[in-house]
């Protein structure tokens, strides 16, 4: 644990100093965002990993699902999932906080539904490359039935936040486009306390 | 029966003295008729060749004018240029002349991709050719338009498509690596097994397993249909037929009869140029102004020889009967043709270019020309019975039938001229080549005829004068009485009559460019029938689109800042958003979603049997259907059906991956270019709420519009406009050439009640012919609306003839020769023309059908109404009347 969190600390430092760079040298800013990018990923799908096959200390499922919700906190920007996910659909201020609270454990769940299911191989970053001022992470995450799933991350650099996964796709398919999609279609058929619902499982 | 010179003469009723009695005065207006033409007439007798050869130099002088004859199908152009609705399409025209000079190829198929690829190539196609056109624009084949359309879309509508393009991401990679049966069914299998994971994503496939179906049934009948990606993708499906159009503006060359000629040629070859494949899957029409007025002109001019034929050969057997030898009906031919050659050189160095309604003058000098020359000839044929000289006879014959001559032609020529004087120049221009064609035909009966006759003896052996058949006493009792019922009830009905100023009625149906501009006008979003407001700026332009907004009758008015996507920066976002699904599908590695397995249509459809919805059921339905009946040939086939369109689907995706933000600067040219004026005004586009093609909603449409934009042009305005100026043009002119007709007739005959036994018919023929219109639903239009004009020039004639003859009797007027060369001037109009309206041209078929009943109707109350009115005046105590 202690080494995990030592490399977390040399990999902020890592990328602050990446940040600083980049507004020194904006010719090498490309590269540097792409690093950091990755760095995240790299982070993402291995701690990640590691949280659903209880690599983390955790036993049951709940504390496993407990840990990859802590992991994916860290990597996501939750306010661009909010914001996409819920569209233009209205929320009263405590709807919309009750949806914040819930988000990182449905997409923890969402998460270890696609990838949890071939652990025992690990995950691996294969390229990574600049998309409208982001940054896509490819990677290949082994699943039990078949050949790995080619996973995309979409990494944006927020300002004073650092680089964070703002959407992430399997062969193609937007997580955040299909959830937008199916949560409109809940809202317009149970409401948002029904979108809620679904939710929390 | 031929007569010889001094044989006896028919039993015919006495005339009155053909000179002045003994003790009248002098009525110097028709005495100096008769003694004019009677010297004219000697004149000619006494030296024949000369005449002729001065004939012969004035047709010379007149081939100089026929040559310079153009013609211009225009119809705008046919009203006065300083008409408000005038000025305004002149100043729409000269701020934005590509909306004017333009061809509009327009490609119709039920499915958008064939469409959307032939209009991609004809456009290619054409561009190539800057040489025959200034700018070619097909805004669904346009780069940055097709890059940028997504922004286009509403929201909900462009989320919607963004999430059926994420959720097919991977199947369009993988289509894209195997484009191939197995490979289309592996890609269906993967998207399937995905989509039974997400809620809805069985639905959201839908579409693709509909049209999947579709494909496999239209197989299984042996017929080809490719597979419409973008439907499937837009989620429209097959519904509806989708229309693309290219804008062309053609270099016109105005040295060549038809200007776009070479241009439709190009364009003409480009079609048949097209990929057999792709032409198969679309239908394509040419259309647009410049298109419309060729195919028109090419009607015209095609069927002109035709009718002029037609028009001289049954003329011809009429004239053979009536005139008794096929010399004498050649005699009167060729007086005729004298006339149209003379008439033709005045018109080529007066007016130059011929109209839609100027064109006509050949049929109305063929009418009006063939009525002098017979009444000349018929009463030659009197007198020839009386006299044993040819040229006393043709002297004799002259003064007789000077005065009713020289008023016929005056009174003519004058209701004629009465048009010039209207707003509608069309009919001005017709009238002022009538009115010169009449006395030219005068002119040359009275030059032809004698000269030919003294010159060769054999054209004076015509038939015995033979009174027309008269109806039984009580029928011809009843007769009057029947023309006044018809003449009244025709009255009755003239209130609904009205001109139809569209010009696309004026035209075949059937013809090419006339379809092609019904498909445009049927379809609100492309319809030419839209108006136009000139505006300074901006902030204009945006308050006159929100009032026209605001009315019922509009249902859009768009400007430059229109063409701006709104809302675009979510819409960005969105497309941002979906940007690495769209570059996956583009050029991604597919993924093997499923078990990676050999994917077969039964075990395709064995999958799609337990997913929801119609279209997976149709599908696996036609999957085991298929496999049935499966081969390589037909997997083949099959897979150039499915994959014909979807490189170009690619290829549009990965043009939608540079979509930016648009301004104004940014629209492409041509586009730009139809809403900005070169001096910066901006043009307001007004698109109307309904089918405005017929004419109530049209007026709805164009009088909501100038109630809140009183400066708006544009066709719609133009035949709103036009079919008042017309109204009211046709009416003052008509007006006036009564009253004109009156005066003059009144000046030389001095006796109102006569010239009344004149005019009372044609008024009364007029109101049967307005009337017949209005019960036959022929409204007027540019094409018929010369039947007024000749119905004036033949009533006239008629009238002055059959009341002059019988003013002069004692006994019935239907013992002389009169009225049977009236009724043979008539029929001879009616064989040659009345034809016409068997014509599949509903403007020429509408004038022949009218010019027969006008015809007709002129005769029949001439005859029934004008010697009983002589006949009553006679009867009336006071002075005796009058005669020549």
């Amino acid at each position: 644990m202690q080494h995990r969190a030592t490399g977390r600390v040399a990999r902020l430092a890592a990328m602050s100093l990446v940040a600083a760079l980049t507004a020194w040298a904006p010719a090498h800013g490309g590269e540097a965002a792409d690093e950091a990018a990755r760095a995240v990923v790299g982070d993402l799908v291995g701690e990640a990993h590691a949280a659903m096959a209880g690599e983390a200390g955790a036993n049951d499922e709940d504390a496993r699902l407990a840990e990859l919700e802590r992991v994916i906190e860290r990597a996501f920007a939750f306010d661009v999932w909010e914001r996409f996910l819920l569209g233009d659909h209205a929320f009263e201020p405590e709807q919309r906080a009750r949806f914040r609270a819930l988000l990182p454990g449905f997409l923890a769940r969402l998460y270890a539904a696609q990838f949890g299911k071939g652990l025992d191989d690990a995950p691996r970053l294969v390229g990574s490359r600049a998309v409208r001022g982001d940054v896509l992470v490819e990677a290949r995450i082994p699943r039990a039935d078949g050949p790995p799933l080619p996973v995309a991350y979409r990494v944006r650099a927020f300002e004073g936040r650092g680089p964070l996964v703002i959407d992430v796709m399997v062969a193609g398919v937007s997580f955040l486009m299909l959830k937008r999609d199916e949560f409109g279609a809940l809202i317009e058929r149970d409401g948002v306390e029904g979108l809620l619902a679904f939710m929390r499982g | 029966m031929q007569h010889s010179p001094g044989a006896d003469a028919p039993v015919r009723p006495p005339d009155r003295p053909p000179d002045r009695p003994p003790g009248r005065h002098r009525d110097t207006a028709r005495d100096t008729a008769r003694d004019a033409v009677g010297a004219w007439v000697a004149a000619v007798a006494a030296r024949p060749r000369r005449a002729l050869a001065g004939v012969a130099l004035v047709l010379v002088l007149a081939l100089a004018g026929v040559l310079r004859l153009g013609i211009d199908t225009d119809s705008s152009r046919m009203l006065a240029g300083d008409l408000p609705f005038r000025e305004r399409a002149d100043a729409l025209d000269a701020a934005f002349p590509r909306l004017d000079e333009t061809i509009v190829v327009a490609v119709r198929s039920d499915i958008p991709d064939a469409a959307d690829a032939a209009t991609a190539a004809l456009a290619r196609a054409l561009a190539r050719r800057g040489d025959s056109f200034r700018f070619v624009f097909a805004p669904a084949a346009d780069p940055y338009l097709v890059a940028h359309g997504l922004l286009y879309l509403d929201r909900a509508a462009l989320e919607a498509r963004l999430a059926r393009l994420g959720r097919s991401a991977n199947l369009l990679a993988t289509l894209r690596a195997e484009p191939s049966l197995p490979g289309f069914l592996r890609a269906l299998d993967g998207a399937a097994g995905l989509a039974a994971q997400a809620p809805g994503g069985a639905a959201m496939l839908e579409p693709l397993y509909a049209e999947a179906a579709a494909v496999l049934a239209a197989e299984r009948r042996g017929q080809d249909r490719p597979f419409g990606w973008s439907g499937v993708l837009g989620g429209a499906g097959r519904d509806g037929t989708a229309i693309r159009t290219i804008n062309l503006g053609p270099r016109l060359d105005f040295s060549a009869l038809q200007p776009a000629g070479e241009a439709l040629a190009v364009i003409g070859r480009a079609i048949k140029g097209l990929d057999p494949d792709l032409a198969g899957a679309v239908e394509i029409g040419v259309t647009g102004d410049l298109a419309l007025r060729a195919e028109e002109l090419d009607s015209v001019v095609r069927r002109l020889p035709l009718s002029l034929a037609l028009s001289v050969v049954l003329a011809g057997l009429l004239l053979h009967r009536a005139l008794g030898s096929a010399a004498r009906a050649g005699l009167a031919l060729g007086t005729l043709a004298v006339t149209l050659v003379a008439t033709a050189g005045f018109a080529g160095a007066a007016v130059g270019a011929l109209n839609l309604v100027s064109i006509a003058f050949v049929v109305l000098m063929v009418g009006l020309g063939i009525d002098y020359a017979i009444h000349f000839i018929a009463r030659f044929d009197e007198h020839r019975v009386e006299v044993s000289s040819r040229r006393v006879a043709l002297v004799r014959s002259g003064r007789a039938l000077g005065p009713a001559l020289v008023l016929s032609a005056a009174t003519t020529a004058l209701a004629f001229l009465a048009f010039t004087t209207t707003d509608f120049a069309g009919m001005a221009q017709l009238g002022l080549i009538g009115a010169a064609g009449v006395l030219i035909a005068l002119a040359s009966t009275l030059t032809v005829i004698p000269a030919s006759v003294t010159l060769w003896p054999g054209l004076d052996a015509g038939p015995l004068p033979r009174p027309l058949r008269q109806p039984p006493p009580a029928i011809g009792r009843a007769l009057p009485w029947l023309a006044l019922a018809l003449g009244l009830g025709g009255l009755a009905l003239a209130p609904g009559a009205r001109f139809d100023a569209d010009p696309m009625n004026l035209r075949d149906p059937d013809a090419a460019s006339v379809r092609t501009h019904d498909w445009l006008a049927a379809d609100p979003e492309l319809t030419p029938m839209r108006l136009s407001l000139l505006v300074g700026d901006a902030g204009a332009a945006r308050a006159a689109a929100a009032r026209l907004e605001a009315l019922d009758e509009v249902r859009e008015a768009r400007w430059l800042a229109d063409l701006v996507p709104r809302d675009q920066q979510a819409k960005l976002e969105l497309i941002d958003l979906a940007y690495p699904s769209i570059l996956h599908a583009v050029e991604g590695p597919p993924a093997v979603l499923g078990e990676g397995g050999a994917v077969t249509p039964e075990s395709l459809a064995a999958r799609l049997a337990g997913q929801p919805g119609p279209g997976a059921a149709a599908l696996a339905r036609e999957l085991s259907a298929y496999a049935g009946r499966r081969s390589p040939e037909r997997d083949e086939a099959l897979a150039g059906n499915i994959f014909r369109h979807f490189p170009m689907l690619i290829d549009r995706l990965g043009r939608q991956l540079e979509a930016k933000e648009v301004t104004p600067e940014t629209l492409p040219e041509p586009l730009r270019a139809r809403y900005v004026a070169a001096d910066g005004r901006l043009r307001v586009e007004i698109v109307p709420a309904a089918d405005i093609r017929a004419p109530g909603p049209r007026a709805a449409f164009v009088e909501a519009v100038a109630a809140v934009a009183p400066g708006a042009a544009g066709p719609s305005d133009m035949m709103h406009g036009a079919a008042r100026a017309v109204g009211r043009a046709m009416l003052e002119a008509t007006l006036l050439a009564l009253v004109g007709c009156t005066l003059l007739g009144w000046a030389m005959l001095r006796d109102a009640a006569r010239v009344g036994a004149i005019l009372l018919p044609l008024f009364l023929a007029a109101a049967v012919t307005v009337g017949a219109g209005v019960l036959l639903g022929l409204p007027f239009n540019y094409a018929n609306v010369l039947v007024l004009p000749l119905l004036i020039g033949l009533g006239i004639d008629s009238g002055v003839h059959v009341a002059l003859r019988a003013s002069r009797m004692s006994g019935s007027v239907f013992g002389t020769s009169t009225p049977r060369a009236v009724l043979y001037s008539a029929l001879t109009t009616v064989a040659a023309f009345g034809t016409l309206g068997l014509s599949h041209h509903p403007g020429t078929a509408s004038m022949g059908i009218l010019l027969a009943i006008a015809v007709l109707a002129a005769v029949f109350m001439t005859f029934n109404l004008t010697p009983a009115l002589i006949r009553a005046i006679r009867r009336r105590p006071g002075p005796p009347l009058a005669g020549p």
